[in-house]
C-alpha cells in the first residue's frame, strides 16, 4: 500500500513539474497572443504619454552610438547618473518596455512580445517612430487588432505622421 | 560572444538557453526582420564558444519551428558556429550603411 502511495506521489510530483513547465512555456511563447494590446490601448498610451515617448526618442537618438537597446534592465554604461535615472523614469511608461533604435534613426517601442527564444518564432507589438526620409519596412494596414490572422511580416498602422503602431510576427 | 568560454559566464545548456530566451537577444523583434540572420549567426557563434555541438544548436532551432526551420536560418547558425569552431574571432567596426531609400 505504502509503495503504491509512493509511486502515486512521485507521479503527481512529476506531473506537477511538467504541468508548471508547460504553463511557463505557453505563457512565454504566447502563441495565441493573449498579452497583445489592442490598437486602442496602444493609441491611448501614446496620447497619454506623447511627451515621454518623444523625450525617449530624443535621448536614444543622442545615445545611439554607444547603445541601441534600452530597457530598465539594460541601462549600464549610461552616464551621468541623472540621465540614467531619467531613462528609468521614462521607461516606466509601460511595464517591460524596450526601446530600440536602428541606424536610420527609426525607433521601436516594444510594449508586448511572445516567443520562447530569440531564434524561434515570435511576435512583437508596440510603437514605431519613423523619421522623415526613412523607409517603412513593412505593410501599412488599417487595423492591427486580431493580427494573428496576418501572415508573417511587419505591419504598421499610422497614428500620426512619423508615428505608427507596429506589429511583427516571425514564423 | 567573447563571454562564452572565457569564464565570465557559466557555460552549459541552461545558462545558454536563458541567455537566448532574454528579450535582449530578440534582434529581429527589437530592430526588425533584417536582423534575423544576425541573431542566428550570433546564436551559432556563441554556441560554439559554449562548446555546444552544431547539431544540438540547429536541432533546437528546428524544434522551436516545429521541425520546419528555414534552411537559410540553419545556414546562418552554422556560419556563426563554424566561424568560431574553426578558430576565428569576431570584432566590430564603425560602418554607415547606404540609405535604404526615401519612400515613406
Amino acid at each position: 500500500m505504502s509503495i503504491k502511495k509512493g509511486i502515486a506521489k512521485t507521479a503527481l510530483t512529476v506531473l506537477a513539474v511538467f504541468g508548471a513547465l508547460a504553463v511557463f512555456v505557453f505563457w512565454k511563447a504566447d502563441p495565441l497572443q493573449i498579452s497583445e494590446p489592442s490598437d486602442e490601448s496602444v493609441i491611448d498610451l501614446f496620447h497619454a504619454h506623447r511627451t515621454e515617448f518623444e523625450r525617449l526618442r530624443q535621448m536614444v537618438t543622442e545615445d545611439m552610438h554607444g547603445k541601441s537597446l534600452f530597457s530598465e534592465s539594460n541601462l549600464e554604461n549610461i552616464s551621468p547618473e541623472v540621465r540614467r535615472d531619467e531613462y528609468k523614469s521614462l521607461l516606466k511608461i509601460s511595464s517591460g518596455l524596450f526601446v530600440a533604435i536602428n541606424y536610420d534613426k527609426s525607433v521601436r517601442f516594444i510594449l508586448a512580445r511572445g516567443g520562447l527564444m530569440a531564434i524561434g518564432p515570435g511576435w512583437v507589438k508596440g510603437l514605431q517612430f519613423l523619421p522623415d526620409g526613412a523607409k517603412l519596412l513593412g505593410t501599412r494596414v488599417e487595423s492591427l487588432d486580431g493580427s494573428r490572422r496576418l501572415s508573417a511580416g511587419a505591419y504598421f498602422r499610422e497614428i500620426e505622421p512619423n508615428w505608427f503602431i507596429l506589429y511583427q510576427r516571425d514564423d | 560572444m567573447n563571454l562564452w568560454g572565457s569564464g565570465v559566464l557559466v557555460n552549459g545548456y541552461a545558462p545558454f538557453g536563458a541567455y537566448w530566451a532574454s528579450p535582449l537577444r530578440d534582434y529581429k523583434g527589437n530592430y526588425g526582420d533584417m536582423f534575423d540572420a544576425y541573431g542566428n549567426f550570433e546564436y551559432g557563434a556563441t554556441g560554439a564558444a559554449d562548446q555546444i555541438s552544431s547539431s544540438t544548436l540547429t536541432g533546437v532551432a528546428d524544434m522551436l519551428h516545429l521541425w520546419s526551420n528555414s534552411p537559410i536560418n540553419t545556414t546562418d547558425i552554422l556560419s556563426g558556429f563554424n566561424a568560431i569552431a574553426q578558430g576565428g574571432t569576431l570584432g566590430i567596426i564603425d560602418y554607415n550603411p547606404p540609405s535604404l531609400g526615401s519612400c515613406h
